[in-house]
Parts: structure tokens; C-alpha cells; sequence
């Protein structure tokens, strides 16, 4: 029974040849048997799909309707969510700017360690000294803001008793 | 290959025809899954089914050809093989034992392969004989029918790399097949 040649096929197998039996092309008719051998073991693998390779079909596409149908829910998810998101900033921002705008909220930063903004007080009409324990009212026409800190109030008025 | 009906196909599916869906599994399942069976064994099936339903997530943002599509395909496929091997370091990974009983010729016995008896499965475990990096190689071109520019991609090597490593694949098989197989087999028989 008539062999291959041992190292026929290898000897012969070129880069030209090799690239086309790659792409699937073959070898021509009266190439080598062993590069017939060779493209037809790569046709063999080639082949279309089988009936067992197919089983898998229905199992396949039920799992797209169900992968679909859960991104399309996702999706639909995610635009309300955004719309809800939208809303709220929208909402947020126009009852910022209404407060914002009322006197009552004029807002102003006072550094740590630093003199605070003189703001004009209310005009105070009635006596001019302090009752004994009414509140001290500053001298200076200050905010009206308790000295908590020394470091911090415009001024240090020693407290009677000498305390 | 779909070829001209690609586009529409793949548009149909995009927008979630179940059908069309169908036609593109039909069409690129069964070289999906000889790869896989080749790259990881007893976790083809699994691996092939968490792939379409990646695909079936993210079709819809895909665009491309044909060729694109099955770059994409078994770019996805590779990912999920590394990420299994991660999982699973000390699990060996081999040919299916459902391969090994049909017609798997030993190693040192590959000679006695007769093509015309050779199915589909046969003719993979003897390219699953060849290191893995060639068989990789040969199955991305001849069976997923990829190009070398995308089988370079798709392995993250040089294309002239993945050129050499497929011909050097195709040498040894053509020796192997030169053992002693009868030329009356060469000529193949369908």
C-alpha cells in the first residue's frame, strides 16, 4: 500500500501554500498528497455545524428575549430614574434662588479668627444706657453678636465685678 | 457566513427580532463552539452560552461587518476562557471527554487517521494535538474564519507571530499526516 512520503508534505508545505489552505482556498488538484491530506483534515473541521452543535438554538434565543427584554426594562429604569433626577434639581434650584432672594437670607461669611462684617444694626430708639440686666448692646453700633471668643469680638467690655 | 445578509440580519437582532437573533447563532455557534472546545474543554457549552448572552446584551451598540462580528465573537469567547483559567488555575483543561471517545487518535498513533472517516470532532482533537497556541491559531483562521490582522488581535500578538505560529501548526500536521496514512485517504471521499 502506497505511504506518504515522510517529510514530503512538510518539505513542501510553503508560506504561499500554508496561507491558502489557511483562507480556506485548498490546494490545487495536483499539489502534493500530503497537502491534500492536509486541506481536506481542515475542510473536515470547517464543516458546517451539526445537528448536536445546534441543539442549543431554542435554549439560545430564549435567553436573548429574556437578556433584551431585561436591558430594554433597564433602560426604561434608568430614564426614569433621570427624569426623577431632573426634576428634583430643577426644584431644588428654583427654591434655592426664592430663598435665596428674600432679605432674611442675605447670608455672610465671617472668617474664623477674623473681624466680622460690620452690618448696620437696628436703630434703637428708647434709652440710652443699659438697664441693669438687660442685655449689653454693643457700644461700637456692632452686629449685635455675642463676643463667644475674644479673639474674635470687636470688643472686650470687662464684665462688672471685675470678673 | 451570512455574507450580504449580514447587515440586515444583524439589524433585525439589534432591534431584538428573536429570529434573526436565531440566524446569527445558527450561522456562528458551531465554529464558536469547536474553539472553545479546543481553548476550554469541559466548559465549551458554558462558556459558549455566557458569551451569547453577552453578545445578546451589548448587540444592540455593536457596528461592523461580518468579519467584525465574529472578531467580536470570539474576542468575547477568549476573554471569558482567561477569566475561567483564572478561576479555576489548578483545574487542568482538556479535550472533552465526549471528543476523546469518538475518533481522537493518540498522539503516537495519528498516523492511522483515515480522512474519510474523519468527523468534524476527529479532525479538531488532531489539531488539538498541536501546542496550543498553533491549534488557537489555525482554529481562529480556518474554522472562525478570521483574518491574520484579527486573529492578532484577538490573541494579543504580532501578526507576523501569528502567521508563523500557523504555518509552523500546519507543518507538524502535515508531517503527522504524512506518518503512514493511505494515500487512497488523501483523496477524500464525502
Amino acid at each position: 500500500m502506497p505511504y506518504f512520503p515522510r517529510f514530503g508534505a512538510r518539505r513542501s508545505l510553503n508560506a504561499a501554500t500554508a496561507e491558502e489552505l489557511l483562507a480556506g482556498r485548498g490546494v490545487p488538484g495536483d499539489a502534493p498528497a500530503g497537502q491534500q491530506a492536509l486541506a481536506r483534515l481542515l475542510e473536515i473541521a470547517a464543516r458546517p455545524g451539526t445537528e448536536r452543535e445546534l441543539v442549543g438554538e431554542v435554549a439560545a434565543a430564549a435567553a436573548f428575549v429574556q437578556a433584551t427584554s431585561r436591558v430594554g426594562s433597564r433602560r426604561l429604569t434608568r430614564r426614569i430614574l433621570a427624569a426623577a433626577a431632573c426634576a428634583m434639581a430643577v426644584g431644588g434650584a428654583a427654591t434655592y434662588v426664592t430663598m435665596a432672594s428674600h432679605p432674611l437670607h442675605k447670608v455672610t461669611p465671617i472668617q474664623f479668627g477674623g473681624t466680622p462684617p460690620v452690618i448696620p444694626a437696628p436703630r434703637v430708639t428708647s434709652s440710652p444706657s443699659p438697664q441693669p440686666g438687660a442685655p449689653r448692646t454693643n457700644p461700637g453700633g456692632g452686629t449685635g453678636y455675642p463676643a463667644a471668643h475674644p479673639a474674635i469680638g470687636p470688643s472686650v467690655q470687662p464684665r462688672p465685678g471685675g470678673r | 457566513m451570512l455574507e450580504r445578509e449580514f447587515p440586515g440580519v444583524l439589524r433585525a437582532a439589534a432591534s431584538g427580532d428573536e429570529g434573526a437573533f436565531a440566524q446569527l447563532w445558527r450561522d456562528a455557534h458551531p465554529p464558536l463552539l469547536r474553539y472553545l472546545r479546543l481553548v476550554a474543554g469541559d466548559a465549551a457549552e458554558d462558556v459558549a452560552s455566557e458569551v451569547w448572552l453577552e453578545v445578546a446584551r451589548r448587540l444592540r451598540r455593536f457596528r461592523g461587518s461580518e468579519q467584525d462580528f465574529r472578531g467580536w465573537l470570539f474576542t468575547l469567547a477568549r476573554r471569558r476562557v482567561i477569566d475561567l483559567r483564572r478561576s479555576c488555575a489548578r483545574r487542568p483543561v482538556r479535550l472533552t471527554a465526549e471528543t476523546a471517545e469518538l475518533d481522537r487518535p493518540a498522539t503516537d498513533d495519528t498516523a492511522a487517521v483515515a480522512l474519510e472517516n474523519l468527523s468534524t470532532e476527529g479532525a479538531l482533537a488532531l489539531i488539538g494535538t498541536l501546542p496550543r497556541y498553533q491549534a488557537e491559531v489555525i482554529v481562529l483562521r480556518v474554522i472562525a474564519g478570521l483574518d491574520v490582522a484579527q486573529v492578532a488581535r484577538i490573541v494579543g500578538k504580532r501578526p507576523g507571530a501569528v502567521r508563523a505560529a500557523a504555518h509552523r501548526g500546519l507543518r507538524a500536521l502535515a508531517a503527522r499526516l504524512s506518518v503512514s496514512a493511505p494515500q487512497g485517504n488523501a483523496q477524500g471521499k464525502e
